[in-house]
């Protein structure tokens, strides 16, 4: 009887101690992170999966869409982040250049073009990219970007039909895969005086930028007859500083882009993300000036 | 091993007599056991469902604030359970007289200890697991969560519960020899103090002031965000709520995880309490018991005194035995001091109600929900503290049988008792509420006639059902009041208030949201003759019961 309870004891102590450890280890794990990979940890808080949705907008016409959603796994191998983007948006390349791999110009100028940017990019616990998918396409062509990890590099390779474009070593480090078009970190958590700098991947240019994000000061808004927390942050990713209105919780509410470009992005669901997009879905209304309800956000 | 089985047997026994007592039970009980049962989780459910869309439905911040609103839900049930645990398992472990026999037998001390805990734990964390699991599931529904996570999150809750519960055990065990040796005073300015600290931190939380009503989610977005315990990775209501957030996206083996921490941690208090009960607890339980015993007498032959040489009326006596037992069971004393703070924060969140609402129409739902919502309040004070008076007599009822005044002043005296609490806490409760909203004065007084009828029907419905259904062999009060008539009590109580309240909205049913004042002066008058009505039924059954009640 004495040596049952004195068994069950120690099994039961180090039962606790092997529980605890493992919560203490991705404590710690979690406390090694920079601010900036903390703050992407907290924008799923206890969640598993969140997902971010914009919708994009030039001179009140909705020209696209650009989603988010961030999904946490737990494999073998510790704390896996998977990054799904979906973006899609009408562009006029007579006012904007893509360099496209640097070299490549697939649609000269004077067109418009609509690029869609859709796949998944799986990130270890540190942010580093352990492997890519992402599919590109640009009216009727289309590229297949995938990465993977190969031997002290992540390296990326673009095909189009079948075809190797382009193979791009990157260093095995943190980044963070953009939309493709003007990114916002999925960042929980700001503080106002807070400053990152973000290695970001952009699969339609091919190219690795530096985006330095700054918070400047804290304020509500008014989000469908809502007042919400919010804070401003600046980004300033290729030469472009843009604002944010983001909450505590990591909620993009608005972003504006400045002169040349003049996009207006408005948070949405997924679903009113993806309406009213010509050409995109169809049964669904043509492309049509954002109506007032969604355009009711005041400062 | 053998006074585990006969205390095995024992139980069985018990278990195998309610059984029967329940097939010889009426169809009438049990099915108004069952409907009501079934009526709290349905409602319960429905009120959930519904509140989790609409905050889902909020843009940008409803999802997150769902998720947080699961962890404040874990939060306030690890302070609530843990709570009411530690005082049942004071009462079960120190006071109770079957723990007395327990030893006197005797049985190990190991044994009693290990009994005890559990039976509290059991008793103090049923009825979460049957009120919280609806939530659960209407969660689930909300976030199309796969069929397993009914299943995960059912054990999930049950783990919390139960870490909860032995939590509790143990806060009791060692508040009980940190607070053993400190006077009266001493306790009641450490508890007043944490009880402030407490309060400020709580209404801080909320930010109250610097927000205007239409801002309510915001505040309750902040509030949610500000509880650093609800992020905290050590904390068990993260555990949970991390499984069952887990659970509704279908990842079992985070589910795994979570649910291991708890039971890892709920697992170390086993070695911990097994040595307390076989090094502390006896000894402990000696010192308690005796301690007890002590101040009684003292307290007594104050009574006394005070019954022969200055007080000749017998009910001031009866309520002055009836206080004094009150305040020395720190359980019920607690307990009571609990419900206060639950019903101070329901008024003061009254000033948070949003001035959008503030139509006419909208001020008079607000003004008779306000109503109901107090009666309802006093209802379970009623139906926790009042009911259970008759039992408390318990095997000590022929002292007061022998005492030279017929037995259905006990019921009277019961009765006077109770009003002077209810009624003033309710007419309180009516005021202070009503300034919070911003009624007129005629409204307030209307409010407060409406919640002293209220008071009084509540005060003769637990009283009468506590003499017509008494059960003197019951010493936990507790444990009384979800007894079969304790729980008639309580419908018929729920009732009342629902008639009540609808005599006093008829005219403005009839006449719309203006009624004539002759209207609603029928209508008070309607009222006060139910509650006299009400008040002198339930009064009637209950002396006649108690008068030709056999010991």
């Amino acid at each position: 009887m004495r040596t049952l309870r004195i068994s069950l004891t120690v099994a039961i102590a180090a039962f606790w101690l092997v529980m605890n450890g493992m919560l203490l280890r991705r404590e710690m794990e979690y406390r090694s992170l920079d601010l900036y990979r903390q703050g992407v940890v907290d924008f799923l808080g206890q969640d598993l999966r969140r997902e971010r949705w914009l919708g994009i907008y030039h001179e009140h016409r909705k020209i696209g869409y650009t989603g988010l959603v961030l999904t946490k796994s737990f494999e073998d191998e510790g704390i896996l982040h998977e990054v799904e983007i979906d973006s899609l948006f009408m562009i006029d390349l007579s006012q904007f250049t893509i360099d496209l791999f640097g070299k490549i110009d697939l649609f000269g100028t004077g067109k418009r073009v609509r690029v869609r940017a859709r796949g998944t990019v799986l990130l270890d616990h540190a942010m580093a990219p352990r492997e890519a998918e992402i599919e590109l396409t640009f009216d009727n062509s289309s590229i297949r970007l995938s990465g993977e990890h190969r031997e002290d590099a992540f390296v990326v390779v673009f095909k189009t039909n079948g075809q190797r474009l382009l193979e791009l070593p990157l260093p095995i480090e943190q980044f963070w895969p953009t939309d493709g078009f003007f990114p916002t970190l999925p960042v929980s958590g700001y503080e106002i005086g807070q400053s990152y700098e973000v290695p970001m991947f952009d699969p339609i240019s091919g190219t690795r930028s530096m985006a330095r994000v700054e918070v400047i000061e804290s304020g509500t808004r008014m989000l469908n007859g809502l007042n919400v927390d919010c804070l401003v942050v600046k980004t300033r990713f290729r030469g472009v500083t843009y604002t944010s209105w983001v909450t505590p919780d990591g909620e993009v509410i608005r972003q504006e882009i400045p002169e040349p470009y003049n996009f207006v992005m408005k948070r949405e669901t997924r679903r009113e993300a993806v309406r009213g997009i010509p050409g995109v879905l169809i049964n669904l209304p043509p492309e049509r000036p954002a109506d007032e309800e969604s355009d009711s956000d005041e400062r | 091993m053998r006074p585990f089985y006969a205390l095995v047997r024992c139980r069985v026994s018990l278990l195998r007599n309610v059984i029967v007592d329940f097939r010889r039970d009426s169809v009438a009980k049990v099915a108004v056991i069952a409907c009501g049962l079934v009526l709290v989780v349905a409602i319960g459910y429905l009120v959930a469902l519904h509140s989790f869309r609409f905050i889902e439905a909020i843009p940008p911040i409803g999802v997150q604030l769902n998720s947080r609103l699961l962890g404040l839900l874990f939060l306030v049930l690890f302070t609530m359970v843990a709570l009411s645990n530690a005082i049942v398992s004071y009462t079960s472990l120190f006071i109770a007289g079957e723990t007395r026999f327990f030893f006197e037998n005797p049985l190990p001390p190991v044994l009693i200890f290990a009994t005890k805990v559990l039976e509290s734990i059991v008793f103090s964390g049923w009825a979460t697991l049957v009120l919280c699991y609806p939530i659960l599931a209407a969660f689930g529904v909300v976030r199309n969560a796969p069929a397993s996570y009914y299943v995960e999150s059912a054990a999930i809750l049950l783990l919390f519960i139960l870490f909860c519960g032995v939590a509790g055990a143990g806060v009791s065990t060692i508040l009980l020899s940190l607070v053993r040796r400190w006077t009266p005073r001493r306790i009641t300015v450490v508890a007043s103090g944490l009880t402030l600290l407490i309060g400020w931190g709580f209404l801080r939380s909320f930010d109250f002031g610097s927000l205007n009503g239409e801002e309510n989610i915001l505040a309750l977005s902040r509030f949610t965000m500000s509880l650093s315990a609800l992020q905290s990775s050590f904390f068990p209501s993260t555990w949970a709520t991390s499984g069952i957030l887990a659970a509704v996206t279908g990842e079992h083996r985070e589910v795994l995880f979570n649910a291991g921490l708890l039971i890892a941690n709920t697992a170390i208090f086993a070695p911990l309490l097994s040595w307390y009960a076989d090094s502390i607890y006896s000894r402990r339980w000696m010192v308690t018991s005796e301690g007890a015993a002590g101040t009684g007498r003292a307290d007594g032959r104050r009574v006394e005194r005070r019954a022969s040489f200055e007080d000749p009326d017998p009910i001031g006596s009866l309520v002055r035995k009836d206080l004094l037992t009150f305040a020395r069971d720190p359980a019920q004393l607690s307990q009571f001091v609990l419900f206060l703070l639950l019903t101070v924060v329901y008024v003061l969140s009254l000033v948070q109600i949003p001035s959008t609402l503030f139509s006419a129409k909208w001020r008079i739902i607000l003004y008779f929900s306000n109503i109901a919502a107090i009666s309802l309040i006093l209802s379970s004070f009623t139906s926790r503290f009042l009911f259970p008076l008759i039992s408390l007599e318990g095997k000590a009822f022929w002292i007061v049988g022998l005492a030279p005044v017929p037995r259905a002043l006990l019921v009277d005296q019961k009765v006077r008792f109770g009003r002077l609490l209810i009624v003033g806490l309710g007419g309180v409760a009516g005021v202070c509420s009503c300034l919070c909203l911003g009624y007129h004065f005629e409204q307030t007084i209307s409010a407060v006639f409406t919640i002293t009828l209220a008071a009084w029907i509540l005060t003769a419905l637990a009283v009468g059902f506590g003499a017509a259904f008494p059960n003197m062999n019951e010493d936990n009060p507790a444990r009384i009041a979800v007894g079969f008539g304790g729980t008639l009590n309580f419908f018929a109580s729920a009732i009342a208030v629902i008639i009540l309240i609808a005599i006093q909205t008829t005219p403005y049913f009839v006449s719309g949201i203006d009624p004539s004042p002759t209207a609603r002066l029928a209508a008070h008058a309607g009222a006060l003759a139910f509650a006299a009505a009400v008040s002198a039924t339930a009064l009637r059954t209950g002396r006649r019961s108690l008068s030709s009640m056999e010991f």
